[in-house]
């Protein structure tokens, strides 16, 4: 099974400004713990990538391609993909910056019917306690809280 | 490729008069099981283009990319919206159809005073619809959907007594009756009600002509039993005209208003109920039912009647509480040059209103609807919960609120109130809150300075009282519920701007923010502009699935579709009181010949009693 990840900073403009950096960190799920994956990395483009950008980002972040798209007159956009192959559940960290503020956020995944579905994802608009979670996702992933202390 | 037909799927998959009889639950399940089938398809209803977006030529200065479809066949196209000679257009092409360039914003300057305003909703939490394609072929909601439903529309029927000439729309011409039953239309309602982070709380009837329905009073107490407390009725107004008791009926039943299209305020602009909107309006004040006027707005036909549909509205202020002007949308295709004599866009309009009231009403009197985003802001940070807000797009609509003296002067809100001041101060207060300052402390600070945004000695004599009109506003701030908004709205006229999208100018950054939606019959929830856009993905497609074949309901009902027709006596409806005194000082209705009123009906498309 591959997975995608995305490596991005933007500088919108329209229809409001935004500043938005995110490093995307993906972690094999398994053994009791997470192990980070390598991955094979090439550039954004929007005929392969703009549905699994929106599958990603567009309620996380509250960002889709349509928003990259109308904000890129007088912004930028710089965008890295990593696809990584991935045996097992996974767990991706999203470090992110957003209009100057700094985020931590999880989604999970588990393979179902041959692939990766995603389980969990961490909303920027309607984030619980990092401890609270944590404590999810581990228990959808079948870790021990600790297993996330790092992350 | 051509666009798609609603036969993609053809019915009967299922019979709705055995769907019909269930429950709302084993609707629910029956819908839910079809929703994904009904979805567009990739490569079969439409095709993906985007890359690189048109080059600007001389002249024209970029504004922004988005993207957009193209009017003939759907593909999904990268666009580029560019201002020329201080106006906002639209320029995208498809490779199969070619270039298409529409007016997008009539004025550049009122483009960018609206767009500061804009703020993002906190999205949708529980999303209606998986992820698998892109906007706007996806709608459902999907997780990317950025607004919650302000406006939840459930059309109730597709039956119409009108055959305006325009529509194709009814059950005569589609070929199918759709008329969801009680049960399912809870079921919509319940689905609505699910949403987070904030759940519907505002319903429009719809159709067709949701009056024509015989049990449109028990759906309205459905819509209150399932937690709306916002209800409207959205009405052509012929049945109101000539049934003093629906009107009775529904405000009973717990309807809040009823949105009539009005369209002008002669025969000529207004064929559809220039004659009887005036009974309209009396039986509702019978009923003590408040009305919008619902004027669509179209350039070479009515924009020169803006100010005297404001003028209408302010002289029936006891019952009409707002006016909500709707620039024409124009779906179909339609030749260029056609399209130029028909397209207005939001700032056109505020500019003819300006003109047409002298200036007592200026195009910097108007707000974009995300404007108020403070306000529940402020509340939220407050209450520590999601509030309703409005985080539509800003180049969606328009709003102000207008006041009026005794001697005809019109007075908007913004002549005494500053409304960037009160905004800016309720965001800097709501940031305080989730700063972590004492929210009580903070609210005390707002509601000492706001005093200084308001200046009484420009407002209009009756609410000359500083104290009495901070009144209105602590209410509205801190209850923040609809008995205040009403108190508010009894002493004012709200005048409002909506301009729904259409292929030409269509923009998916506006679509993704919509918060005017329709419930769909498989219990998908959809913004206005896809639903209406692409009917034969949405609309058209999800109706016919759930619906009667025609002998079938004539069969159920022992009517005849074909014979709910409309038929208009003009003359006894000119000879009545109400309609001789409803447009008297604003239009001199009474000077038109019979047989020029006559022919008005009739070119619409609505017949006369000789």
């Amino acid at each position: 099974m591959k997975v995608k990840a995305f490596n991005f900073s933007a500088s919108l403009r329209e229809p409001h400004p935004r500043q938005v950096a995110v490093e995307t960190i993906v972690y094999a799920a398994n053994g009791g713990g997470l192990r980070r994956l390598e991955c094979w990395e090439r550039g954004f483009s929007f005929e392969l990538d703009a549905l699994d950008f929106d599958a990603e980002f567009g309620d996380v972040l509250q960002l889709t391609t349509a928003d990259v798209v109308r904000g890129l007159a007088g912004g930028s956009f710089e965008c890295r993909v990593s696809e990584c192959a991935a045996e097992s559940a996974l767990l991706k960290v999203y470090n992110v910056v957003l209009n100057g503020r700094n985020y931590k956020l999880m989604a999970a995944y588990k393979p179902a019917e041959g692939r990766l579905s995603r389980v969990y994802a961490d909303i920027v608009t309607n984030l619980a306690p990092w401890e609270e979670r944590v404590r999810v996702v581990s228990k959808l992933l079948g870790l021990p809280p600790r297993a996330l202390e790092n992350v | 490729m051509e666009r798609a037909s609603v036969g993609v799927l053809e019915r009967p998959l299922l019979k709705y008069s055995e769907l019909a009889n269930l429950s709302p639950e084993e609707i629910g399940e029956v819908a839910k099981k079809y929703a994904p089938v009904l979805m567009p398809k990739v490569g079969v209803d439409y095709k993906v283009y985007i890359g690189k977006p048109p080059e600007l030529r001389e002249g024209e200065r970029l504004v922004a990319y988005t993207l957009s479809t193209c009017p003939h066949c759907y593909a999904l196209v990268t666009a580029a919206l560019y201002e020329k000679e201080g106006k906002v257009y639209e320029r995208k092409v498809c490779p199969e159809h070619g270039e298409f360039e529409e007016l997008y914003f009539g004025n550049y300057a009122t483009y960018e005073r609206f767009r500061k305003w804009q703020k993002d909703g906190k999205g949708v939490w529980t999303p209606n619809a998986q992820l698998a394609a892109l906007c706007p072929f996806n709608c459902g909601l999907c997780p990317r959907h950025k607004s919650h439903t302000a406006l939840l529309n459930i059309a109730v029927t597709n039956r119409c007594e009108l055959r305006c000439w325009y529509c194709f729309f009814y059950a005569v011409k589609a070929g199918y009756v759709y008329e969801p039953s009680l049960n399912h239309i809870r079921f919509m309602l319940r689905e609505a009600r699910r949403m987070l982070p904030y759940p519907a709380i505002a319903v429009q009837l719809t159709g067709g002509e949701p009056l024509l329905r015989d049990d449109i009073v028990d759906i309205v107490r459905i819509a209150r039993e399932e937690g709306y407390h916002h209800i409207q009725v959205n009405t052509e107004g012929i049945r109101l005209a000539f049934d003093p008791d629906i009107a009775i009926k529904l405000r009973e039943a717990g309807t809040n208003v009823v949105y009539m299209s009005f369209d002008g305020v002669t025969p000529f602009t207004n064929p559809k109920n220039h004659w009887e909107a005036p009974y309209a309006l009396d039986n509702l004040r019978r009923a003590k039912l408040g009305v919008v006027l619902v004027p669509t707005v179209i350039k070479d036909y009515n924009l020169h009647e803006v100010g005297a549909i404001i003028r209408f509205g302010v002289k029936h202020a006891d019952i009409v509480r707002g006016v909500n002007m709707q620039p024409v949308s124009i779906v179909g295709r339609v030749p260029k040059r056609e399209r130029d004599k028909l397209r207005v866009t939001i700032p056109d309009v505020l500019l003819e209103i300006e003109k047409q009231t002298d200036g007592q009403i200026k195009r910097e009197d108007w707000y974009p609807v995300p404007t108020v985003v403070p306000i529940s802001r402020f509340v939220e940070a407050l209450r520590g919960r999601p509030q309703f807000e409005l985080t539509t797009h800003f180049a969606c609509g328009a709003a102000t609120y207008l006041f009026w003296d005794d001697d005809g002067e019109l007075i908007p809100i913004t002549r005494f109130v500053d409304v960037d001041g009160v905004m800016q101060l309720l965001d800097k207060a709501a940031e305080e809150i989730t700063s972590g300052r004492n929210k009580y402390v903070v609210a005390l600070s707002v509601l000492s300075k706001l005093g200084r945004y308001v200046d009484t000695s420009k407002a209009p004599k009756r609410f000359r009282s500083k104290r009495k009109f901070l009144r209105y506003i602590f209410n509205i701030l801190v209850k923040h519920d609809y008995s205040s908004l009403g108190e508010f709205h009894y002493q004012a006229l709200f005048l409002g701007m909506m301009h729904f999208q259409d292929p030409y100018n269509y923009d998916v950054s506006r679509v993704q923010r919509c918060d005017v939606h329709y419930a769909m019959p498989d219990g998908r929830i959809v913004p206005f502009c896809t639903f209406n856009v692409f009917p034969e993905l949405y609309r058209d497609r999800a109706q016919k699935f759930f619906s009667y074949e025609i002998k079938e309901w004539e069969r159920l009902t022992g009517k005849k579709l074909a014979e709910e027709v409309y038929v208009r006596n003009v003359k006894k409806l000119m000879e009545g009181e109400p309609y001789k005194r409803a447009y008297e000082g604003v239009a001199d209705v009474l000077s038109i010949p019979y047989e020029e009123h006559v022919l008005a009906s009739k070119k619409f498309g609505i017949p006369v009693a000789e």
